[in-house]
């Protein structure tokens, strides 16, 4: 098992792709040899960055002085830990099927698009389309967790067919739009259009009232799949988000689709 | 003093499942459980054999409700899918306010939610949590929720001892002491009436059809009708005891605390050996000796 850390020889001021950085595979020494792309130029990771290897009892990557040029950190990751201390740009954790990523900084765009499995944290916020189809592509979010302490931005689970989104402050427009399946918690306030065209899927709000014309109310709800919930974020977060006192109300929609999506909002 | 006899019991290698029920209460979690678990005592005619392994505090469980686990054994994989599948559409899913996890984990699946989502008629929700799917199906009470599989594992059955005596107050009063101190044991079930059984069998019959028959050796009825009875003029009683576990080790040890709760225990008058039920070695190739036990 091995600690690499990564420290940012300059400051990024144009795009910088770490596309090639998830090719870091823990057992092997080929660290030295993965390219990078700075300003359209390539350049071998020591030059970018100051390499140190330690033993560890896990693999861990972590990476200091990055910023929001930094795209692509974390595409298709599928093994060990990768933290970031600092902010980082679009598309971190793209298509990742295992492994943790904690950012300690905020994200831009694309946060966790088209993931399969594994989970990011982020200590701070994130910008649009968090978990949601790449450009061009139909399938947002397949599988796994993204837990965002902060804020994130418009489209958050636009297409999202699998998986956990956690946001603990508020989110921007059109929310779980045209959402398949998954689950997504929004512990504060969120935008227009939540659930516009979703199909299936839950959202589990803490406000207590909410209207949406999309969306037909269906009662009281006492679903144990909030229990199955709360339990496995405990699990994840050592965060028990709801009380088994809770009660909810359920609502049913978009019923403009025939869609089954249901919200849970906590009743008074 | 009570004589342990030099024999041993002899077990076979059965498939196995675990399963958790989570309900509102333990009440409930036990109700459904014990409904599961009914006409489970033998694989002779029942299809499997099936008990309650342990309470389980709303700690130990999914849903963080109080709950059961559950052990079911049978011969073959295929009959272990059946009776699991229809025993939890029927008893547990039909239970109020119950709920149906897997509780533990294999290559070799049992369709559970898999199966049972069809009587959700399209109005089922599939969740994936933590690598696990789960079906959320409508019910009267609210939703029943049931994990998309349960696992099959390597299981042992037919552990057993008999324990002989005098009378039948004296011997059941002992074997009852023994069932309490076997059913602390992890892994493993006792799965008839009680955790005791009086009608120990042997293999086949003079009838054709009847693949098990009473065990006419240890039957005090059939004293001196048959020469081949093992009870002499003063034992009037045989009660017997039948382990099912996941491996060797606790059944051993379920076997050793039943045993050494007779012999320690300060009422043991009327009760006078302890044996057990082999096939000379031919049928399983688990033998517990029972002298090695103590």
């Amino acid at each position: 098992m091995k600690k690499i850390i990564l420290k940012a020889k300059i400051n990024f001021k144009s795009e910088l792709n770490l596309k090639n950085l998830s090719k870091i595979n823990f057992e092997e020494k080929i660290i030295s040899k993965i390219n990078m792309l700075y300003d359209n130029k390539e350049f071998k990771l020591q030059e970018l960055f100051k390499i140190q290897v330690k033993k560890s009892d896990k693999n861990e990557l972590i990476i200091f002085g990055t910023n929001r040029n930094c795209d692509y950190l974390g595409w298709k990751w599928k093994k060990g830990t990768l933290i970031i201390k600092s902010d980082v740009g679009s598309f971190l954790g793209v298509q990742m099927s295992n492994g943790k990523i904690i950012v300690e900084g905020s994200c831009e765009h694309h946060v966790g698009s088209g993931m399969t499995g594994g989970k990011i944290f982020l200590k701070s916020n994130a910008d649009d389309f968090v978990g949601s189809p790449l450009p061009g592509s139909k399938i947002g979010m397949n599988g796994g967790l993204i837990v965002i302490n902060g804020k994130a931005g418009n489209f958050l689970g636009l297409q999202m067919r699998r998986g956990v989104i956690f946001v603990a402050k508020d989110v921007g427009n059109n929310c779980c739009n045209n959402m398949i399946a998954g689950t997504v918690i929004l512990k504060k306030s969120f935008g227009d259009q939540l659930g516009l065209g979703m199909k299936r899927g839950s959202i589990s709000l803490f406000r207590k009232k909410i209207k949406c014309d999309n969306f037909l109310d269906s009662g009281e709800s006492r679903s144990l799949f909030i229990n199955l919930l709360n339990n496995y974020l405990y699990k994840v977060l050592s965060l028990k988000i709801f009380s088994h006192k809770d009660k909810f109300i359920r609502l049913i929609g978009d019923i403009k689709m025939d869609g089954m999506g249901e919200i849970f909002f906590k009743k008074d | 003093m009570i004589e342990i006899e030099n024999t041993f019991a002899e077990a076979f290698p059965m498939k196995a499942s675990r399963l958790i029920i989570t309900a509102l209460n333990i009440n409930w979690a036990k109700k459904a459980a014990q409904s599961f678990c009914g006409f489970a005592t033998s694989v002779i005619a029942c299809g499997c054999e099936a008990g309650i392994e342990s309470e389980l505090s709303h700690k130990e469980t999914p849903d963080g409700r109080p709950g059961v686990s559950i052990l079911i054994f049978s011969m073959s994989s295929n009959e272990l899918k059946k009776q699991i599948l229809n025993r939890t559409g029927q008893c547990i899913m039909t239970s109020p306010t119950s709920a149906v996890f897997s509780g533990n984990i294999s290559a070799d699946k049992i369709p559970l939610g898999n199966s049972l989502r069809y009587f959700g008629d399209g109005y089922q929700i599939s969740k994936f949590l933590d690598n696990k799917r789960f079906w959320r199906i409508p019910v009267m009470d609210g939703e029943f929720i049931c994990e998309d599989f349960a696992y099959q594992m390597k299981g042992i059955g037919g552990g057993n001892f008999l324990v002989l005596g005098n009378n039948i107050e004296s011997v059941l009063g002992a074997v009852e002491r023994a069932v309490k101190k076997m059913n602390e044991v992890k892994n493993v079930i006792l799965p008839f009436p009680g955790g005791i059984v009086r009608s120990g069998s042997k293999v086949g019959s003079k009838y054709k059809n009847l693949i098990a028959s009473t065990n006419f050796e240890y039957c005090p009825s059939l004293r001196g009708v048959t020469t081949k009875s093992k009870l002499n003029k003063d034992t009037n009683c045989v009660l017997e005891i039948v382990i099912d576990g996941i491996n060797r080790e606790d059944i051993e040890l379920a076997m050793k605390k039943g045993i050494s709760e007779i012999l320690n225990s300060k009422i043991t008058k009327g009760v006078s050996k302890i044996s057990a039920g082999n096939y000379g070695g031919k049928l399983g190739p688990y033998l517990f000796k029972l002298r090695d036990l103590i």
